[in-house]
């Protein structure tokens, strides 16, 4: 039965709630890590609440222009949109979100919606950080996206679609048909690009605290850097899901969902805590020889 | 009918008289000399029409041998020979006469001044130079060839001599050396076929068959032609008439290059029936080799006159070398009419024509050539440099094209030669001209054409555009065809309009070409003719918002955007290839107009000439490897019935749909396409074959760069589809040049993203772009199905809707900023807002992200590829495709973003002209991008020659492994923004808006936009990571090339030492050489 339009708007915003939920609680429970690893108690857990509602609730703003207005939103829109074309439980109506609007080809461009954008808000600062950081930000794009295209490509051929739930169909019925196992060359080149993608270490100089002080969104504060937080969280709860949907078979529920997502999540994390910094040509080196040769690796798994 | 007679009593009574007259006034000598050319023309012009209109309707009679078919024989004194002397009236011997008469009538014109100036004696030699001429074009006796001969040695040596400077004294005593030794021979020679048959009238002695009548007939022969080809001047025994060519002022050169070598010319004509096939087969390579060689020197020379000298021999010994072939090959009629016929016409006039121009600053090298300073006057050099180098309406251009078609089975390496030897010609000549036209723009120093030079410059530039448009309608040309040059000619014809209107009545001409042809298409056709002419009206549109345009801009881009029209409408392989040249040469020169332009415009000019040859040479082998029924069968009946084309396109792979599924002939086949797919590679500046591309684009004036980008480039891609459709078979005869074809495309997409990243100069950094972005479609098109050519048709739409947003947007920066470095602007948007937004949707849609219209050309090609398990190429594709992001941003925050520079605070936004063109791009790029199925669908259907491999179900279109639903993707992110939006204005008060600078960075307040502004090396560190991939390689290749090719031409030079005992050293050996090659 076709659901209608309205209740397809409710179930996304539904989705929508959930993960925006779930990728704040996440990134506080980084933030808890981080510090304990690093011998801090570390922040409470409602801790980004508190922010992103102190930053909407800030009286004075200023506006370097219309451009720089718009940044945040490019940028939000981005992280939803992003969301909303991923399907978020397999076999759910309710949690399958817009999908039908588009197969992984979509997802991976539009990933790219909200940050072209922020960046472009970001330039109308003024702030040459905010140009630096792009442009770091953009190079390392560039070389990280190739092992995750390959990897991408991998699954495509091997399931023969680019469909992402029948990709999750595909891997259904026992953990060993998971991509992990199916292409685990694939899954690799995939997570490393993914350690590019969440700008962790040891691929942080884009946004390089002491360097170049958090980088594009410099500029922005108040109810501008709420709107970056809230997307930070969903956009974060989108790419998990998008990685937990292509190579880690998908959730049937959301507890699944939430278990696998944050397993993956531990793996930036660990990695962030335990490595230092690439400078921005070393990290374009490496994404363009060691995930890449891997991701090489994976096509020609999947073309077997 | 006036007697032939008279054109030998005319020039002698006149130079016997004319000191009697000269005696009363020069008036009166001028007189009569003048009256006596004009007499000569006009009797030989009366036998060229009677005799021409004699014979139409039979046609064998032009090629026959000293056929009297349509002529007249005539005797001196009333006797029969051998007491008296035999002359020849016919179609060839008039046509010849006439011309050449003309050309004389016109040189004495311009030597008109020194006429009056010099004694009589001038005017007397004058005379026996034409007297000559007559006599070796219509006598039938050996002897008195001889004597013709010699008169016109004599009276040409004293015509040099006359000059009276060293240089001259010197040139005329080894001209009389080279005569000297040339009649020797003809003399023994002669005495010799006396001998053998015992008469001196040739066509005695062709029918006795000299050469068969044992080795001494050989010799006889031997000796005889070889006498001839020296006056000749073939390589390497040539250095003598060049120094004549150098030394001589440039009036009586163009006597002796022009009418002195068509006489004898004819002469050599005459005589080859007699020669053995060695022989023959000697005059072939030699002739070949003179053009070849003498092209090849010419790059490397200074002066103008000896440029032109070489020209001269080269253009000798083409046509030397079509007498041996039309022999070899037993041509006749037509086909000796239009290749032997129209490189003659073409070489007396363009070479006479150039040689008038240079004769007043003859002193200087090209170097310092400044040029006549009336338009007009540089209309003459281009269109006689145009003929010369074979560019269409004009003669030539026939010539060639029938002449590969022709030998290119049977003699690859005399093409070879001969295409090799036109582009060194053409590069030598544009060079000169771009030179020209350089100096006329920033030197004060040009001068003034006199009348006595204009005149006849420009008769003989009439004669060469109408004759070159006869010889076209003979070729079976469509009159339709010419209509992009008579629309430049007519805009050339009103180019004292005001710049403006100008641009109106092309604009208004353009529509209407528009309004006419596009409802006649379909499918394919349709969708080319919408992006040449739509896109080129716009990109017209925008040119307006120049007050002032350079006088010729008008003319040339209205023929070029007609050109791309005739493109579509051509019915054969000739038509086609006639809109190719006439696109290419206007947008050749519409590049020139650039400030800069000279060495970019070259550069263009050689690209595209090599590119046009080898396209000529592939599509000649095209049409000679296919069996002939199977080529008229298709071509000549979609011709009869004016069908395009791509109407005739018999459909694609392994449908067996016609018989050019047929493989063409395998290797050569095969070998045919590859040639005409690099032509059309070279256009499209595929990866190594682009180094034209940036210059070119940047260079050219900015209201140029914009059409040159969005709609020129995708001639190539139309020409590559035409002809996978027409000959589908030879993709595979010989190898695989679809794959090939796929990974020059992506590679060509690949490095030209990466090239554009490293660039500072906005119009360098869209020219790379463009580049890449063409590479897709390149790779698109090598996929051979349905949803590979979709998207190729795709983003060949999509890119003429953001790379002319894009350039159009550049155009208005530069014009407002004075710059074209990015660096040196920033912070325009606030000055500049409507062109911000037609930037920000062009990257938008430019990079591919969703929901604009470039997505769609992602997710198609993405589709097709992993479709068809392409994995590694979609991986590089995917690559390129971010690295794109790189260089728009940075396009977009250099300039628009960032901190504004002081001097461009007051900058306004773009004018109303360029803007107009943008916001209808805008308007397109935002419905396809709403409603992707009103531009896919169309598409698919014009592809119904393939298997449909996607389809659409309710708005979403689904390929084999994908689907994608536009319209919701558009819906659902614009409402995610506007509540976002929505949101922001709620919680957000009015936030207060700053001044520039009001930022806090590095502990200070800056307040230099110099220092604030991060533009310059925006990647630097992305440089350092992947730099190396960016190595000029290409360019240090072709570089080389040119550099090689220029010393061998140096090197060759050496041999001509100034020294006239070498030059009869040359001669002697030259001689000895070929008579033992040919008496092997």
């Amino acid at each position: 039965m076709e659901t209608s339009l309205v209740l397809k708007i409710a179930y996304a915003a539904l989705s929508l709630f959930i993960a925006f939920n779930y990728g704040i609680l996440l990134g506080a429970t980084t933030y808890r890590i981080r510090a304990r690893v690093q011998g801090r108690l570390g922040i409470r857990l409602y801790q980004p609440y508190l922010d992103i509602i102190k930053n909407n609730a800030k009286r004075t703003s200023i506006s370097h222009g219309i451009m720089f207005y718009l940044g945040p939103i490019f940028r939000i829109t981005g992280g939803v949109g992003t969301f909303l074309f991923i399907p978020m439980i397999y076999g759910s109506v309710v949690f399958s979100n817009f999908s039908f609007a588009g197969d992984v080809l979509l997802v991976l461009y539009f990933i790219f919606f909200g940050q072209l954008g922020m960046a472009l808000g970001a330039g109308e600062g003024g702030h040459p950080y905010s140009a630096i950081g792009v442009s770091r930000g953009l190079a390392q794009m560039t070389a990280f996206e190739v092992p995750f295209t390959l990897a991408i490509i991998a699954l495509a051929v091997q399931h023969n679609t680019l469909s992402i739930t029948e990709i999750i169909a595909a891997q259904q019925g026992g953990i060993l048909n998971w991509s992990l196992f199916t292409n685990p060359a694939a899954t690799a080149a995939a997570l490393i690009a993914f350690l590019g993608m969440n700008m962790g270490n040891p691929f942080s100089v884009v946004t390089a605290p002491q360097e170049i002080p958090i980088g594009p969104p410099v500029e922005y504060h108040s109810n501008y850097l709420g709107l970056l937080q809230t997307n930070r969280s969903i956009f974060n709860s989108a790419k998990l899901i998008l990685f937990m949907n292509l190579f880690f078979g998908g959730a049937t529920n959301l507890i699944v969902m939430i278990i696998k997502t944050f397993l993956i999540y531990m793996i930036t994390v660990i990695i962030g805590v335990a490595f230092p910094r690439f400078r921005v040509e070393q990290s374009i080196r490496f994404f363009l020889v060691v995930p890449t040769l891997i991701g090489l690796v994976g096509l020609v798994i999947a073309l077997w | 009918m006036v007697s032939p007679i008279y054109l030998i009593v005319i020039p002698l009574a006149v130079a016997f008289f004319i000191s009697f007259f000269d005696r009363l006034g020069r008036g009166l000598s001028l007189t009569l000399f003048y009256a006596g050319l004009i007499a000569l023309t006009a009797i030989s012009g009366s036998w060229l029409l009677s005799t021409v209109t004699g014979i139409i309707g039979s046609e064998g009679a032009i090629g026959g041998q000293l056929s009297q078919a349509a002529g007249t024989l005539v005797f001196t004194a009333g006797l029969e020979p051998p007491l008296s002397i035999a002359l020849a009236m016919g179609p060839q011997e008039a046509f010849f006469l006439f011309f050449a008469n003309l050309a004389g009538l016109g040189a004495a014109v311009v030597l008109g001044r020194r006429m009056a100036a010099e004694s009589v004696t001038a005017m007397v030699l004058f005379l026996m130079v034409m007297l000559g001429a007559q006599g070796l074009v219509m006598t039938l006796d050996l002897f008195n060839l001889f004597v013709f001969l010699e008169i016109s040695s004599i009276a040409t040596y004293s015509l040099i001599a006359l000059e009276r400077s060293r240089g001259s004294m010197s040139a005329g005593f080894k001209y009389i050396i080279a005569g000297g030794i040339a009649s020797a021979l003809f003399l023994i020679g002669t005495i010799y076929l006396y001998r053998i048959a015992g008469s001196l009238a040739i066509a005695d002695i062709i029918a006795a068959q000299p050469a068969a009548a044992g080795m001494a007939g050989v010799t006889a022969v031997f000796l005889l032609t070889a006498a001839l080809l020296i006056e000749l001047k073939p390589f390497p025994a040539n250095g003598w008439a060049l120094d004549v060519y150098q030394s001589v002022q440039s009036g009586v050169v163009s006597v002796i290059a022009v009418v002195n070598s068509a006489a004898v010319l004819f002469a050599l004509y005459k005589v080859f029936p007699m020669l053995p096939a060695p022989l023959t087969n000697a005059l072939l390579w030699i002739g070949i080799t003179t053009f070849f060689a003498s092209n090849l020197i010419g790059l490397r020379q200074s002066s103008v006159k000896r440029m032109l000298g070489y020209s001269s021999s080269a253009q000798i010994g083409l046509l030397i070398s079509v007498l041996a072939l039309s022999a070899m090959y037993g041509w006749s009629g037509r086909l000796q009419v239009i290749v032997f016929a129209s490189i003659f016409f073409g070489h007396i006039f363009s070479k006479a024509g150039l040689f008038w121009l240079t004769e007043v600053q003859e002193e200087r090298g090209w170097k310092g050539w400044s040029g006549p300073r009336a338009a007009g006057g540089v209309l003459l050099l281009a269109v006689f440099i145009a003929a010369l180098a074979g560019l269409p309406p004009f003669p030539t251009f026939w010539a060639k094209w029938v002449l590969v078609k022709s030998i290119i089975l049977q003699q690859p390496l005399v093409v070879a030669m001969l295409l090799l030897g036109s582009l060194c010609e053409a590069v030598y000549l544009l060079r000169w001209f771009g030179r020209t036209v350089h100096l006329r723009r920033t030197a004060a120093a040009s001068w003034n054409t006199p009348a006595r030079i204009a005149l006849p410059a420009a008769a003989a530039a009439i004669l060469l555009t109408v004759g070159g448009v006869i010889a076209g309608l003979a070729a079976d040309v469509e009159p339709l065809m010419f209509l992009p040059l008579a629309a430049g000619l007519v805009l050339g014809l009103l180019v004292w309009l005001p710049s403006r209107l100008q641009g109106f009545i092309a604009a208004a001409l353009v529509t209407a070409a528009g309004a006419l042809f596009i409802p006649q298409m379909q499918g394919m056709a349709s969708v080319f003719a919408l992006v040449f002419y739509g896109g080129g009206l716009l990109m017209l549109i925008a040119t307006l918002y120049k007050r002032q345009d350079s006088p010729g801009f008008y003319p040339l881009f209205a023929a070029l955007v007609l050109s791309l029209g005739s493109l579509i409408q051509a019915t054969g392989l000739l038509e086609f290839f006639l809109a190719w040249e006439i696109m290419t040469f206007s947008s050749y020169f519409l590049i020139l107009l650039g400030r800069e332009a000279e060495k970019p415009a070259l550069n263009y000019a050689t690209f595209s000439v090599g590119g046009a040859f080898v396209l000529m040479s592939g599509m000649a082998l095209m049409a000679a490897v296919l069996p002939p029924e199977i080529f008229q069968g298709s071509l000549i009946a979609a011709q009869v019935s004016a069908e395009p084309l791509l109407a005739a396109a018999p459909g694609i792979i392994g449908q067996g749909r016609d018989v050019f599924a047929v493989a063409p002939n395998g290797f050569l086949g095969g070998l045919a396409f590859t040639l005409i797919a690099i032509g059309f590679l070279t256009k499209i500046g595929a990866a190594g074959l682009h180094i034209w591309l940036p210059d070119a684009y940047a260079e050219a004036n900015d209201d140029v760069t914009p059409l040159l980008s969005a709609v020129l480039s995708k001639a190539g891609i139309f020409g590559l589809m035409l002809f996978v459709l027409l000959f589908p078979a030879a993709l595979f005869s010989w190898f695989n040049l679809p794959f090939v074809l796929r990974w020059v495309g992506v590679l060509t997409a690949f490095f030209g993203t990466l090239m554009a990243v490293f660039e500072e100069d906005i119009k360098r950094v869209f020219a790379y772009s463009s580049m890449g972005q063409l590479g897709y479609i390149v790779l698109a098109v090598g996929l051979l199905n349905q949803l590979g050519w979709t998207t190729a048709l795709y983003l060949t739409v999509i890119h003429l809707l953001f790379k002319g947003m894009l350039f159009l947007t550049a155009t208005a920066v530069i014009d407002r900023t004075g710059t074209r470095q990015m660096y040196r602007m920033g912070g325009l948007i606030k000055n500049m807002p409507i062109s911000f937004i037609s930037a920000l949707i062009a990257i938008i849609a430019l990079s591919g992200v969703p929901p604009l219209a470039g997505f769609g050309g992602k997710w198609l090609l993405y589709n097709a590829l992993t479709a068809n398990n392409y994995v590694l190429l979609a991986a590089v594709a995917f690559f390129s495709s971010t690295i794109a992001f790189l260089y728009l941003f940075r396009f977009i925050y250099t300039v628009f973003l960032g901190q504004l520079k002081i001097e461009h605070r007051r900058v306004r936004e773009a004018p109303a002209a360029l803007l107009l063109p943008q916001v209808v791009f805008i308007l397109a790029l935002m419905a396809v991008s709403m409603f992707p199925n009103l531009l896919i669908q169309p598409l698919q259907s014009a592809l119904a020659m393939f298997p449909a491999d996607a389809g659409w179900q309710n708005g979403t279109m689904v390929s084999s492994i994908g689907y994608w639903n536009g319209s919701a993707v558009m819906w659902i992110t614009m409402s995610v923004f506007i509540l976002m939006l929505l949101w922001l204005l709620f919680v957000q008060r009015k936030p207060q808006p700053v001044s520039q600078f009001n930022i806090v960075f590095a502990a200070e307040r800056p307040e230099r936009p110099e220092t604030t502004h991060y533009g310059y090396n925006f990647f630097a560190p992305y440089r350092k990571a992947l730099g190396f991939l960016v190595t000029p390689l290409a360019g240090r290749f072709w570089h080389r090339i040119a550099e090689v090719t220029g010393s061998i031409g140096g090197a060759a030079r050496r041999i001509y030492t100034g020294n006239g005992q070498t030059y009869a050293l040359h001669i002697l050996l030259f001689v000895t050489i070929l008579y033992f090659l040919i008496a092997r």
